[in-house]
């Protein structure tokens, strides 16, 4: 037993001999181990950063205009009659009507990659004007009396826990 | 043994493959201690704001079930005291005649109970019944509704750029007294009796209004959190608008020392903070007021929608400054919605006072503004308990 235990290695050891010390599949395997522990640590690492592709707008649940940052906006099928778009210099202006009457003007920015509302007749105070542009990474605005829910396409739902405001 | 050239390469190929692989293994187990994603359903559909149910899915059919069990009870308190609904037991109420005896449900039966306990614990600067000067004010969701078109005599075509006529303010004040409505239970059924106490103005006769609103979501969260625990479901958190949390324990991954959360406070002014502070907590409520959740401007001085149901003004209507915004963590939902209104209408001293005397085993935070803008944060939070994010506000501990 011994004796082929020895045996086997004294093969080995000739076979690295005869090979090179490095042939050119253990370098394969190495790169290919490497590869992996490479490819598997940034998949962790980056899948929670997803970036927001664009801006989406969708009211009473359904989607009514998509914006792909470097490619444009589109209205959604069936949704012209609710949504007309213009451009103002660099930006992109969204009106959106609601349902029930009322409107929402939305402005995109592309080159910043932030989207915001300018102007609603929701309410007296017309919160949804007063809240935080959506950036690239994150955000939602919401229009609650017109039904309408703003999100960046793409971005994770950020569903950390927050109080007041 | 001896050493020679060709064992020394196949011993380091050896180790260096085993190294490795090890190292493929670790990345392969890091992939799998990612841990659950944390999911979410959310809905606009109650109280003109936002309802969360954040949990860790294990079981996508109950998780359904669990939800719709959680917007049937949003809807049942919505039905019962929410004052868009002109059918509500509460609108109904409010509609009523001095005098007169309404039939309520076993929800609006509660939650005056629950406002009473609060009333009288915050003696009356928790006060549903200052519910006319909130409509007086232009925030009911009468006043705020896109529809609303001024058919009261103190009715302002905006609100936003006219003060409401200072007799009123006086007028109203004997139609505050909350302690005058009485409710009972009677064979199953449940009715509330309005104070015979009315007023008149310009031929129009006006009556006690209640509101509960301001604690109707964090009965919510009271209801609706033991629900998803004994669902098996001990991690996570229910939302109802921005003011009520019911927090379970945090599972995810990065979460504060295991299974902390780290709850965001809203910056109470223009900040390059979104949060001023985040707060670690697991299995506790939350609530949080502030004047930033309903208000408007005019000629400097913010006017919100926590009326002091002493003066019959806005807190900070005097621009003298005030507390702008305040938390409280360890009471219930309803308890904790009601404290933190009332903690901006005792002011900073009384707030204190009341903290130490009744709030001493919750967590409680509260942002001054001296009336110069400066902001100040008063807690009774422990150092490590929670950060602090805008430096620029000096912080007291009480």
């Amino acid at each position: 037993m011994g004796s082929n235990h020895a045996d086997g290695d004294v093969l080995k050891k000739n076979a690295v001999k005869k090979g090179g010390y490095f042939a050119v599949w253990d370098l394969a395997v190495y790169v290919l181990l490497a590869a992996a522990i490479v490819g598997l640590f940034l998949g962790v690492w980056l899948g929670g950063r997803n970036k927001a592709a664009g801006i989406e707008i969708s009211a009473d649940g359904e989607t009514v205009y998509t914006y792909v940052f470097g490619k444009g906006g589109a209205v959604a099928k069936g949704k012209e009659a609710l949504v007309s778009e213009t451009v103002e210099g660099d930006c992109v202006v969204v009106t959106v009507r609601a349902q029930g009457g009322g409107y929402n003007e939305i402005v995109i920015e592309p080159n910043g990659k932030k989207a915001y509302v300018r102007n609603a007749d929701c309410s007296y105070k017309s919160d949804c004007a007063h809240m935080p542009a959506i950036t690239a990474e994150n955000g939602v605005i919401v229009c609650v009396p017109h039904a309408l829910v703003m999100r960046a396409l793409g971005a994770k739902d950020d569903l950390k826990p927050s109080v007041g405001g | 043994m001896g050493y020679n050239t060709e064992n020394g390469v196949f011993i380091l190929k050896k180790r260096l493959t085993g190294i490795l692989s090890l190292a493929l293994c670790f990345c392969c187990l890091l992939c799998g201690c990612a841990g659950r994603p944390l999911c979410a359903y959310t809905t606009y559909a109650y109280f003109d704001t936002q309802t969360r149910w954040a949990y860790f899915s294990h079981d996508a059919e109950k998780e359904q079930t669990l939800w719709a069990r959680i917007t049937s009870f949003a809807e049942s308190v919505e039905r019962s005291v929410s004052l868009s609904r002109s059918d509500s037991a509460l609108s109904r109420f409010n509609a009523a005649a001095a005098g007169e005896t309404v039939e309520i449900d076993a929800i609006a039966y509660d939650l005056l109970d629950l406002a009473r306990q609060a009333y009288e614990d915050t003696q009356g600067a928790y006060n549903p019944a200052a519910g006319i000067y909130i409509d007086l004010w232009g925030f009911s969701p009468r006043c705020t509704s896109v529809q609303y078109r001024p058919t009261l005599p103190y009715d302002r075509a905006d609100y936003t750029s006219e003060l409401p006529d200072e007799r009123y303010i006086t007028l109203f004040q004997p139609l505050t007294d909350f302690s005058a409505v009485r409710w009972w239970e009677q064979d199953g059924a449940y009715f509330a009796r309005k104070p015979a106490v009315f007023v008149e103005a310009e031929g129009e006769v006006f009556t006690m209004a209640l509101n509960l609103g301001g604690i109707a979501k964090g009965y919510c969260a009271d209801a609706c959190a033991p629900l998803v625990r004994e669902a098996g479901y001990d991690a996570g958190y229910l939302a109802f608008g921005s003011s009520s949390l019911a927090l379970l324990k945090n599972a995810l991954p990065d979460a504060e020392s295991g299974d902390l959360w780290a709850v965001g406070v809203r910056s109470p002014r223009e900040s390059e903070h979104a949060n001023y502070m985040d707060v670690y907590l697991k299995d506790v409520n939350l609530s949080s007021s502030g004047d930033s959740e309903l208000y408007y401007e005019l000629n400097g001085i913010r006017y919100c929608h926590i009326i002091d149901p002493v003066t019959g003004y806005p807190v900070n209507a005097l621009g003298k400054g005030g507390i702008v915004c305040a938390a409280v963590s360890g009471l219930s939902g309803a308890a904790g919605d009601a404290v933190t209104t009332a903690l901006h209408v005792m002011g900073k001293d009384g707030a204190i006072d009341y903290a130490r005397e009744k709030l001493s085993e919750c967590g409680v935070s509260f942002v001054y503004d001296d009336g110069t803008g400066a902001l100040t944060l008063y807690t009774n939070l422990q150092e490590g308990t929670y950060r602090l994010w805008d430096q620029t506000m000096r912080t007291v501990t009480f």
